[in-house]
């Protein structure tokens, strides 16, 4: 063969190979890029900040929105979004925020401090009837504000279009991290103005998607904002598709028209072993307590502090959890549940013991349950709690107290027990933020409208406003956790189960992370699908 | 005809006016507290105040029900207490998937129903006709929400043909598994009671006059039995119509339908009053106008009712 031959097929085959090597170059996925993420949501409420107060509105409301602060997904520790920084006064009554440059509605027009006045006032007045209000009352002005004596909030000030000050009526250490809630997002006067009540379906917020529309009952779409100030999402769009079965929406999961669905229950164990779903499944602990209540200022609990003690030793909750919840939750092991920070591992030494509880029993002044009346205990009906009702009637019954069961619609049962009509129920606490005192304060504080079972510890109360005023972190979470403490000594209430999440997302999903809270941030999010 | 029409629609104002009342007395005297159920944290006193005056419940409910009458007679049916919308905009919205997905359900109804019904019929105590009265019993006894589930789990996510829930684009694909969930019941009964009238509509003199004339079957059945035997059938598909367009709870429920019947349960659920009871509102007219038309149509298939009538007034 000749040289100039051989020339020629070398040639030939290096053109081959670079066209060749560029097709691959060319057909590199760059999977960070584009896509769209469905999530199963049931109906929001509403996706205005004065009134998203359930889980729904709010996951939606997170994309959509940017606030003053957002939380860290692993600690959730505050962490600055808008408010760029801050200082507080020494008597930790005045807030001065430094808002970030450059930020806009998705209209396109900048986002003031004004914005916030006019946000926080809607919320608070009175005319709004807020879900949410009770979330800004400690700022000053907020009692007149809802009296209707004052249509804004006295303690909301823009100092100049970047700059917030808010005076509170009393020292609230914890006020920045609340800070981080929805219902503190700022929404335009001008779309307020006009779309009034539809502004829910035409909401324009600041954050890393923009809301496109709300079919009703059918899904809410998304698209990314490109203008947003920070780093642009890498989804193209978000759908959240909107299904009240969650059987039917874990259907549509595994038939892989949805990327994102809760587990029902009844599913999570043959979940957690099927090898094509296990390794989506999230069953992290949430920020959410299980727990019973007693009417304290009523017979037979008032003054009847082994009685209590005696219930709450006689109850399985390993049972409950395993059996009942599939493993999901967890036993509380205090009142204040793991990711909240001051969290006191083991805070109560109580745990499944009969015999004890029969020797408290007696103590109580009821030897094997005698003369003790059958006592009523409420839940709420439509969530399930039946089951673990009738198990809490098993357990007790061994031990010689009987219990009558009866379901009741949420307020109902919540007004029997304001009455001392029921005088032990069910009841459930999620926080609003990741703080002691979320769990604590409402709960516990004896003038609080939250406080059902009537607990009054003047100690407590003035352990929780100290707590409230303490500026130094390390010190007034040692309050609380003093508090807590106080609250399981007296077996205030009986402590079930810490919530567990039964979440599941396809494993194409890159970079969710959903936090104690089911706050999560898709602008994170990639899709990783072949 | 008209005098008739007229006053049947005379005759659904004292419907509405018994209908709303039984309903605000209902959900008055229900010991929910709509205010408490969605203020569930944080509320004071003051708050619930403010939030029971702006849902308007704050009142006696002779006031709240003559505030609501009024409210009515424009055509308003009054503010959502969970959601604080237009009751009209809610029920607009959820309306017309329920309306379409009943006339889909009627559709497979009317077809598979009657003519499985003339078949059975025509061929008695044929294979084909204990095939029918087997499968209309199996359908008859086959709740409606567990066929659903079944149909999504083998049609769309074993062989993934058909969408296992929502309305998606609204192609015909997404009214599929819903409208035959929806209508297998009812085709059933369909389907019994056609083969029933067939078969006492086919043993009738004039059939027999109609045959020895050397009428074709095809001729007899469809131009002779038939229309006599449908005038029953058609009372059932036209009270069925009327009831399916007031929404299909467990369909929808089961494949996430947009309908009104969701809507109008979660709203119970809910204690949200003026969606309940606008959603009532609306299903009764509904039902009713059925009603009517089905007469209207009663009297056209059949012209004894028609002379029946005549003769009276003479």
């Amino acid at each position: 063969m000749s040289l100039r031959s051989k020339l020629k097929i070398i040639i030939a085959l290096l053109i081959i190979v670079v066209l060749v090597g560029t097709m691959f170059i060319g057909c590199k996925k760059d999977t960070k890029a584009g896509g769209v993420m469905r999530l199963h949501i049931n109906q929001p409420v509403s996706l205005d900040p004065p009134n998203c107060y359930e889980s729904e509105g709010i996951q939606v409301s997170r994309q959509v929105w940017d606030g003053l602060f957002t939380y860290d997904p692993k600690t959730l520790e505050i962490v600055p979004e808008l408010a760029e920084k801050w200082e507080v006064s020494s008597d930790g009554l005045v807030y001065t925020f430094h808002l970030r440059k450059g930020v806009k509605f998705h209209s396109g027009r900048a986002v003031t401090a004004e914005d916030f006045v006019y946000s926080w006032s809607r919320v608070a007045n009175k005319d709004a009837a807020s879900y949410l209000a009770y979330h800004l009352s400690a700022i000053k002005g907020y009692d007149e504000c809802q009296a209707g004596t004052a249509a804004t909030l006295a303690g909301v000030k823009a100092i100049d279009d970047n700059t917030l000050e808010v005076t509170l009526s009393y020292p609230y250490a914890d006020f920045v991290t609340t800070l981080g809630h929805v219902v503190f997002y700022p929404v335009a006067k001008e779309d307020i103005e006009k779309w009034g009540d539809e502004y829910t379906k035409h909401v324009n917020g600041t954050g890393p998607f923009k809301f496109v529309e709300w079919i009703d009952d059918q899904s809410i779409k998304l698209v990314r904002n490109d203008d947003y100030y920070g780093d642009k999402a890498s989804l193209d769009e978000v759908q959240y598709v909107i299904i009240a079965d969650e059987n039917t929406a874990f259907l549509e999961f595994k038939g892989g028209n949805l990327e994102f669905t809760t587990i029902p229950v009844g599913k999570i164990k043959a979940t957690q072993e099927d090898p094509k779903l296990k390794d989506g499944v999230i069953a992290k602990p949430m920020l959410a307590l299980y727990y019973y209540g007693f009417n304290l200022e009523a017979a037979p609990f008032k003054d009847n502090i082994k009685l209590r003690e005696a219930i709450s030793w006689a109850i399985d909750r390993k049972n409950i959890v395993d059996t009942l919840m599939e493993g999901a939750p967890t036993p509380a092991t205090g009142f204040v549940p793991p990711g909240i920070p001051g969290f006191q591992e083991n805070a109560s030494d109580v745990s499944y013991d009969p015999e004890k509880a029969k020797a408290l029993l007696a103590e109580a002044g009821y030897p094997n349950g005698e003369g003790l009346p059958t006592l009523q205990f409420g839940f709420n009906t439509g969530a399930g709690h039946e089951q673990i009702a009738e198990a809490l009637q098993a357990d007790l019954k061994d031990v010689g107290i009987n219990i009558e069961i009866e379901g009741f619609e949420w307020g109902t049962m919540l007004e029997k027990a304001k009455a001392g009509e029921i005088v032990f129920f069910r009841l459930g606490w999620q926080a609003d933020y990741p703080t002691m005192d979320n769990f604590l304060y409402p709960l516990f504080y004896s003038k609080s409208s939250d406080n059902y079972g009537e607990y009054n510890n003047p100690e407590v109360d003035k352990l929780l406003l100290e707590a409230r005023s303490t500026i130094d972190k390390d010190a007034r979470i040692a309050k609380y956790q003093e508090v807590e403490k106080k609250i399981l000594a007296d077996y205030a209430f009986v402590n079930i189960y810490f919530y567990g999440m039964r979440r599941i997302v396809q494993t194409y999903v890159k970079g969710f992370e959903i936090d104690a809270m089911e706050n999560y941030d898709l602008s994170k999010v990639y899709l990783e699908k072949q | 005809m008209l005098y008739f029409i007229l006053r049947r629609i005379v005759q659904i104002l004292p419907v509405i006016i018994g209908v709303t009342l039984i309903l605000f007395i209902l959900m008055y005297v229900l010991p929910e507290d709509p205010a408490k159920l969605i203020l569930q944290k944080g509320a004071t006193p003051e708050a619930l105040a403010n939030l029971r005056a702006k849902m308007g419940i704050d009142k006696p409910i002779y006031v709240q029900y003559w505030r609501y009458v009024k409210q009515l007679a424009k055509g308003d049916l009054g503010t959502s207490y969970r959601y604080r919308r237009s009751v009209n905009s809610i029920l607009g919205e959820h309306y017309p998937y329920s309306i379409k997905l009943a006339f889909a359900a009627i559709i497979i109804e009317i077809i598979l129903g009657i003519f499985t019904g003339i078949i059975s019929a025509i061929k008695k105590y044929s294979f084909w006709d204990i095939l029918a009265t087997i499968s209309t019993t199996l359908l008859v006894c086959i709740p409606v929400y567990w066929l659903g589930m079944v149909m999504q789990v083998v049609f769309g996510l074993k062989l993934g043909w058909l969408p296992m829930s929502g309305y998606g684009d609204g192609s015909i694909r997404y009214y599929i598994l819903p409208a035959l969930a929806l209508a297998s019941v009812s085709t059933a009964f369909i389907a019994r009671m056609m083969r029933s009238t067939m078969l006492e509509s086919l043993s009738n003199d004039y059939i027999v006059t109609a045959y020895a004339k050397g009428l074709s079957q095809f001729k007899v059945i469809g131009k002779h039995a038939l229309k006599n035997a449908l005038i029953p059938v058609v009372t059932l598909i036209g009270l069925d119509l009327g009831s399916l367009m007031g929404g299909a709870i467990l369909t929808e429920t089961v494949f996430n339908w947009p309908g009104v019947g969701r809507a109008v349960y979660l709203a119970i659920l809910q204690r949200d009053a003026p969606v309940v009871i606008g959603g009532t509102i609306v299903l009764v007219m509904i039902f009713v106008i059925m009603n009517l038309l089905v007469d209207i149509l009663y009297a056209w298939l059949d012209p004894r009712i028609r002379f029946e009538r005549k003769e009276i007034n003479v």
